[in-house]
């Protein structure tokens, strides 16, 4: 799929879908005083492609309300910007889409510019205010939030990473700081890691309650839906999830979850609940806590994966039978299970369609394992084989680690000797010369 | 662990992966094929190998042997031990359960410790334990040695250095049990289910220390040989533990676990030590070859004490021209090879087996020239099956056992009139999608660390 002349399309019709919808409230919200010049700054973090059909939108909506609007583009300081305009106020936005990709998030600065800043003179307009709202998100912003495909490599490449002493038993990519870090939940602590390995920092496992223990480790992880610069994390037997905050490279607990957080992508944090005694998820899926919520099953589930950047699929959940369901933003089948998954597994965008792919380990135990990219059905075709890796794969995890706006996955393979080889899955042309 | 240094044990909050490398799934029943009935649900009582099988299944210790033979806390959190090795001190993981909700505490500790000296071939285990004479003399109920210190704490005396203390209390028959009024209660893995004539269900506790089984349950059966083999063979079952090769399944061989030996009486005055020349001169190869499955001649009375210390050599006398050979069932082809053996050196034996299970008191009763009986070791450690050999013979579970455990070995061939014959191990024969099979190196076998890898239909 050609995703630029739909973008166009998208834009062009943006003023009668949610975008139009906000643009409308915003102009509602700012139109209460005499008609004034006003200069837009639009930005859009993670969804990029929102910001300028938005601002042409709100530019359209003040207009028709008699403000003279005009966005601003280039580097300099909006402020000064909009002074050197001539602009009397200065509507600075951020757009966002929350709620796991159903809402589109808006938060309106509104600024008036001072005359003269030695004499503290303001125009006759009211004074700063804080706009905030959100509309329900609509398929045409979504496509526009989804980010331009970019030149890809003809096929992903696998590259090894780093290693690591301890057994990995949870991972995830945490993006949106300085740079993309590694999580890896270990048995005894979680870890923060540069994509060159470096231990950024690290959070003790939590004492472990009195009572039965779990025939293996198991913990689950998720660096997405939680808030910016925030993960969840907890190992199998702790009664609570812990939510971190990621500020200062550091760890540092904020608040408690009541649900495992299985998984988090662009749709949001997937929530659920470990088996009792085993160190297995129950088939509870949730987007968020509900403690009245049934299991779907009595099954038991190995993993989950949420797609950074959802498409129709937006979340995994791997079964005891090694088939992996494929589910949409509401948690409905978004297509037929996939077979033969092993424990390691993610949803990424590895081509950069809009659409993930399946990354998938082997399900059966052997002396080596390999990685499949699986496109997804129907049918699903296998459209990229790895070559032997040494050990066995049992966590993986997408998000952009390269920083060229397309997904990675990461994954870790359990050596001899109880460490771990962590691998690069990337489409990255970088990556695939190294 | 030696009694010169304290030994400290310092609880794992999660247990290791059953295999590195590979995650195991959860799911499916077990059907397991045992050698014969399991005669005990009570661990103390537990003699046979299908009687270990079903007390690690049902029961919890203390104290487990792992893969590379040390040893880590099963029940208890924490063992600490003096310098010298004779007071220890046994801290229980909080919040554990019996199967019937009762709280595992410090008073079952001293309670189940105590009824291996009242009840039970295993009094071995406790004999180093202070006022254990009392106790096994009837004097006492509770050992002297074994005091509760609250409800997760338990101190324990011992009235001589027994370096191999520790490790006793990892072995099956060892299991901390619960007596309430339903009866005897385990923490084992498993929950006994359904009990018929032919088969045992068990069912999976998700209070067991180590997490729930993998498998939602197991079925224990014991046809006989040729039963078990056609069953495995066609699907039938997923586990056969049973010394006989089967076509077409993988098996694993644990140690050593099973031993032959006879017992001269002493009643035989002057002519018990020419007798026991006689039946040591037999060929043991060949009477091994009569034991099902890879068993071996036992050169000495334990497998791994090949180079034992020589017994000396019996005085020269005359031999018996008759005499009573009681025989444990399992034992019938040995036992009547033997007959024959000995009938080419002018003795008349009259062959009388008995059940598995009803050996201990016919030999207790004494009206037997030489007896041939099973042991199933429930330890890996020689000093320990040392023990556990002397009051299977008769010996005193109480004495002593000295510290080079091939003099011990020697010492108790003579005093106790043993001829070692042949030991097998516990051979386990698996179907391909049987996964996790691991024998410890005291020959046990946890069927709760055993998974299934899930049926491969459909397109890949």
């Amino acid at each position: 799929m050609h995703l630029l002349p739909v973008a166009l399309l998208l834009a062009a019709s943006a003023d009668a879908g949610a975008l139009g919808r906000a643009a409308e409230e915003v102009a509602r919200a700012v139109v209460d005083g005499p008609p004034d010049r006003v200069s837009l700054r639009v930005a859009a973090p993670g969804a990029e492609g929102l910001a300028e059909p938005f601002a042409a939108a709100l530019a359209a909506a003040l207009g028709r309300r008699g403000l003279a609007a005009a966005p601003l583009r280039g580097r300099e300081p909006p402020e000064a910007a909009a002074r050197a305009a001539g602009a009397d106020r200065l509507l600075r936005v951020r757009l966002a889409l929350g709620a796991g990709g159903r809402d589109l998030a808006v938060a309106v600065e509104v600024l008036p510019l001072r005359e003269s800043f030695f004499l503290q003179a303001y125009p006759a307009t009211p004074g700063a205010r804080l706009i905030a709202f959100a509309v329900p998100a609509d398929a045409a912003a979504l496509a526009l939030a989804r980010p331009p495909a970019t030149a890809r490599a003809a096929a992903p490449s696998l590259v090894p990473l780093f290693a690591l002493p301890e057994p990995v038993l949870a991972l995830a990519v945490a993006v949106g700081g300085d740079a993309p870090a590694i999580l890896a939940a270990a048995p005894g602590a979680l870890l923060l890691l540069s994509a060159a390995g470096e231990r950024l920092a690290s959070r003790p496992a939590p004492e472990a309650p009195p009572g039965p223990g779990r025939r293996a480790p198991a913990a689950a992880l998720a660096a997405a839906g939680f808030g910016e610069g925030r993960l969840a994390w907890q190992l199998a037997g702790m009664p609570r999830a812990e939510v971190l905050d990621l500020a200062g490279g550091r760890l540092e607990p904020v608040a408690e979850l009541a649900a495992a957080p299985l998984a988090g992508g662009g749709a949001g944090p997937l929530l659920g609940a470990f088996a009792p005694g085993l160190p297995l998820y129950q088939d509870l899926l949730l987007l968020r806590a509900d403690a009245a919520a049934r299991a779907r099953s009595p099954r038991l589930l190995q993993g989950a994966a949420a797609a950074p950047r959802p498409g129709r699929a937006a979340f995994a959940v791997l079964r005891a039978d090694d088939a992996a369901e494929v589910l949409g933003r509401d948690l409905a089948p978004a297509g037929p299970p996939v077979e033969g998954v092993g424990a390691a597994f993610a949803l990424a965008d590895l081509d950069g369609d809009g659409e993930p792919e399946l990354v998938a380990s082997r399900a059966e135990p052997g002396e080596s394992d390999e990685v499949r990219v699986v496109r997804l059905g129907p049918p699903a075709e296998v459209t990229f084989r790895s070559e032997p890796v040494a050990g066995a794969l049992l966590a993986a995890a997408a998000g952009d680690l390269t920083g060229d706006g397309v997904d990675d996955v990461v994954l870790a393979a359990a050596v001899a000797g109880g460490g771990t080889r962590l691998w690069l899955l990337s489409s990255d042309p970088r990556e695939a010369a190294r | 662990m030696s009694p010169g240094r304290a030994a400290a044990l310092v609880g794992l909050l999660a247990a290791a992966p059953a295999a590195a490398g590979v995650r195991p799934r959860p799911g499916g029943e077990l059907r397991v094929l045992l050698p014969a009935a399991p005669a005990e649900l009570d661990p103390a009582r537990a003699a046979s190998p299908a009687d270990l099988v079903l007390a690690r299944a049902l029961h919890a210790t203390l104290l487990e042997v792992d893969a590379a033979g040390e040893l880590r806390p099963a029940l208890a959190e924490r063992v600490t031990a003096s310098p010298d090795g004779r007071e220890v001190l046994v801290r229980l993981r909080a919040g554990l359960r019996f199967h019937d909700g009762s709280p595992v505490t410090a008073a079952d500790v001293a309670e189940s410790l105590a009824r291996l000296l009242r009840h039970g071939s295993h009094a071995w285990i406790a004999s180093a334990v202070e006022g254990a004479d009392a106790v096994r003399g009837g004097r006492a109920r509770s050992l002297a040695g074994a005091r509760p210190l609250g409800e997760l704490e338990v101190a324990v005396s011992l009235s001589r250095p027994e370096p191999d203390f520790l490790r006793a209390l990892a072995a099956a028959p060892a299991a901390v049990v619960h007596v309430g009024p339903g009866g005897l209660s385990g923490a084992g893995p498993f929950r006994l289910g359904e009990r018929t004539a032919d088969a045992i269900r068990l069912l999976p506790f998700e209070g067991h220390h180590r997490g729930r089984p993998w498998c939602d349950g197991a079925v224990l059966a014991w046809p006989d040989p040729a039963a078990a083999a056609r069953r495995l063979a066609r699907g039938g079952a997923d586990l056969l533990l049973r010394p006989e090769p089967v076509a077409g399944a993988a098996a694993r061989d644990g140690p050593p676990l099973l031993l032959a030996l006879a017992a001269v009486s002493p009643r035989l005055g002057a002519a018990a030590g020419p007798l026991r020349a006689a039946i040591a001169g037999v060929d043991r190869a060949e009477l091994a070859r009569l034991l099902r499955g890879p068993a071996i001649p036992l050169a000495a009375l334990l497998p791994q004490l090949a180079a034992a210390a020589p017994v000396a050599a019996p005085p020269p006398g005359p031999l018996p021209s008759r005499l009573a050979l009681v025989v444990a069932a399992s034992l019938r082809p040995l036992a009547e090879r033997l007959q024959v053996k000995l009938f080419d050196r002018g003795i008349r034996a009259a062959v009388e087996a008995v059940p598995d299970a009803a050996l201990p008191a016919r030999l207790a009763a004494g009206a037997h020239d030489v007896a041939l009986l099973p042991v199933a070791l429930a330890s890996g450690a020689p000093r320990l099956a040392l023990a556990q050999l002397a009051q299977a013979l008769g010996g005193d579970p109480l004495a002593p056992v000295e510290a080079d455990a091939a003099a011990a070995a020697a010492r108790l061939e003579e005093a106790l009139a043993a001829v070692p014959l042949a030991a097998a191990p516990l051979r386990a024969a698996a179907r391909p999608a049987v996964q996790g099979l691991a024998f410890s190196p005291d020959g046990g076998l946890d069927l709760a660390d055993l998974w299934f890898l899930p049926d491969r239909r459909g397109a890949r």
